[in-house]
């Protein structure tokens, strides 16, 4: 028998491929299981804005191009944070509490330049921009010493081109410990986008004296696990809260990574999310995990904020979408979102280049201030999304009460959507004073 | 072969990475799959577990040139395991069944050859698949299935005589 025959090649060219199924298989396997890319390391990573849009709520350690619409000005030294959409580091670049670092590093025809750091206790966050002929990708995850010995973290990239040259880009890092007031750093990146290279960066580092740390004793039992507070850290910047979840390895009622916080002060504002990580460890059967939260900053003179605990029921498909076509509707209608409520559209103003779609939230779900976890948002005839890159998210007007706005090019044929969301399960919450 | 610097940045994390050597080999993993499935809803759940048990354990890929192989011993281990699962559920309506039948017969209804692979023993399958599909040789194979090599050479000849005899069979049929 000759190895011509069997011919499998060509007998296998006649089986039909779905490659588009492949695809999405391939980008959603990843999507959903990216942040469990290490057991014992970093767990999850999330930035809140990479929801938009999205029914799928799960933590990923993606680029959120929307998390820090930056300044679309050539950076200026010393305030690179100054114009971010991230409150928090918009009030650190503000009030001065960055350290200038403006170091370069060049290899491959790329240029790296570390403009300015923030580092406050609750958050270490890297400006810094990048050069070279052609547009290319992102950093690749850093190696990271903090007085000479490697640490582990988990880290969230955002940013945008100034120039097609030129990326202005944000790197927040989480440690997975806690990090002392004062310290050097070196930080190396193997590759950017497709390119490996060395760009190496060393300088020291210093706290920004103004974070306020609660520490609590209280611990709650959700679905059989213990769920405690560890620390609760208030600076200018954000507020970081630290979580440890211990429960029994076969304890499935609770995915302790799954596992979200609202935070509401007195006046029952909820603090936008900026980010979350975890990680976590199985000892003799006990699943412990560490869960760190970022929030924007508390008002100042703020006495007490409420906790709450929640979980969003993940069924495992994907949500049912809501269409409605806005040359068939007058104000007020109607959208539906399942069991997280209904969205009443008050009001659509058209102006030249904008609509602006004013709507309230009928749930008696918690909504944040950026509706961020049932977005609504407007396509076009084409299929293609109206949302504005830099605001992509609904703004709180009061109480329940939002607006949004979108792009506007062809007004017939314009569709509102939403998704059928879950309704969040809130749990117990933890009352914490404010010294 | 897969570039060794992407199955690098793949082990240490880069997403971007692994997606790009998923997607080449996709079409691949797909066809391997559907000849031991025979249907499509199958041949792509066994894809989607070998996507996922690639992504959480390709830090553990010792040696980056045999990703391939490696990718492989996952997806054969993987449709086996499948097919085990499948044996021990009971069978669906006989209208499910023809439907599922009719799927695949009518996609490739123009190729004897093609339905006689499917209908091979599964030890026969697999080496038939890894010595002509991919082209590996006798000693790839005997470590991707962690057997001898003198049993792969018995089961690629014995597995090339019974495909010969199934279409002589299906032409003797028709």
């Amino acid at each position: 028998m000759s190895e011509q025959w069997p011919d499998f090649k060509k007998e296998l060219e006649k089986l039909s491929v779905p490659t588009d199924k492949l695809n999405s298989i391939i980008a959603n396997t990843i999507d959903q299981n990216r942040s469990k890319k290490s057991k014992k390391k970093i767990i999850i990573y999330s930035l809140s804005a990479a929801v938009l849009g999205f029914g799928v709520f799960i933590g990923s350690a993606s680029v959120s191009p929307a998390m820090a619409k930056i300044a679309s000005a050539i950076p200026i030294i010393g305030t690179f944070f100054n114009e971010s959409s991230d409150e928090g580091l918009r009030i650190a670049g503000q009030k001065g509490l960055t350290q200038i670092v403006d170091q370069s590093s060049k290899d491959n025809g790329i240029t790296l330049t570390m403009n300015e750091i923030f580092y406050d206790g609750t958050r270490l966050t890297f400006g810094y921009t990048q050069e070279s002929i052609f547009a290319i990708g992102d950093l690749e995850r850093p190696t990271i010493e903090v007085n000479g010995k490697e640490i582990n973290f988990s880290s969230g990239y955002s940013g945008e081109y100034i120039t097609p040259q030129k990326y202005k880009g944000i790197m927040d890092i989480r440690p997975t410990e806690e990090l002392p007031e004062e310290f050097d750093i070196k930080i190396r990146i193997d590759a950017v986008g497709l390119i490996p290279g060395k760009w190496e960066f060393q300088f020291p580092v210093k706290q920004s004296n103004e974070v306020k740390v609660v520490r609590l004793q209280e611990m709650k039992i959700i679905e059989e696990a213990e769920v405690e507070i560890a620390s609760l850290k208030l600076g200018p910047a954000g507020t970081d809260l630290a979580v440890k979840v211990s429960k029994k390895e076969n304890n499935t009622k609770l995915d302790p990574y799954a596992l979200d916080f609202y935070i509401i002060d007195e006046e029952g504002n909820v603090l936008d999310k900026i980010s979350g990580s975890g990680s976590g460890d199985t000892e003799k059967g006990e699943e412990k995990a560490n869960l760190n939260f970022l929030y924007s900053p508390l008002k100042d003179g703020t006495k007490k904020i409420r906790v709450i605990p929640y979980n969003v029921p993940m069924s495992g498909r994907d949500f049912e979408e809501v269409t409605m076509n806005l040359d068939d509707q007058n104000t007020p209608f109607v959208i539906d979102q399942g069991d997280f409520g209904k969205v009443l559209i008050t009001d659509i103003n058209y102006q030249e280049d904008k609509i602006v779609i004013y709507f309230d939230m009928q749930t008696d779900a918690i909504v944040d201030n950026k509706a961020s976890r049932n977005p609504i948002w407007l396509e076009d005839a084409d299929g293609n999304n109206l949302s504005l890159k830099d605001k992509p998210f609904a703004e709180r007007i009061k109480g329940n009460s939002f607006k949004q706005e979108f792009s506007l090019g062809v007004k017939k044929g314009i569709q509102i959507k939403t998704v059928k969301y879950p309704k969040p399960i809130l749990y117990e919450e933890f009352v914490i004073d404010i010294p | 072969m897969a570039d060794h610097k992407k199955v690098l940045r793949a082990k240490k994390g880069n997403h971007k990475a692994f997606q790009e050597l998923m997607e080449e080999e996709k079409v691949r993993l797909y066809k391997i799959a559907f000849i031991y499935l025979k249907n499509e809803e199958d041949a792509l759940e066994v894809f989607q577990e070998t996507v996922y048990k690639a992504f959480i354990s390709i830090k553990n890929l010792k040696e980056d040139r045999y990703f391939s192989t490696w990718l492989t011993r996952i997806l054969i281990n993987t449709a086996f395991d499948h097919l085990k699962r499948k044996k021990r559920i009971i069978p669906m309506d006989r209208e499910v069944l023809e439907r599922k039948t009719d799927q695949y017969v009518t996609d490739n209804n123009d190729s004897y050859l093609l339905d006689a692979i499917m209908e091979l023993d599964e030890k026969y399958k697999t080496v038939l698949i890894l010595r002509y599909y991919q082209d590996y040789t006798i000693k790839q194979i005997a470590e991707i299935l962690d057997c001898p090599e003198g049993t792969v050479k018995t089961n690629i000849h014995r597995g090339v005589n019974q495909l010969r005899e199934k279409v002589k069979e299906e032409c003797v049929n028709e």
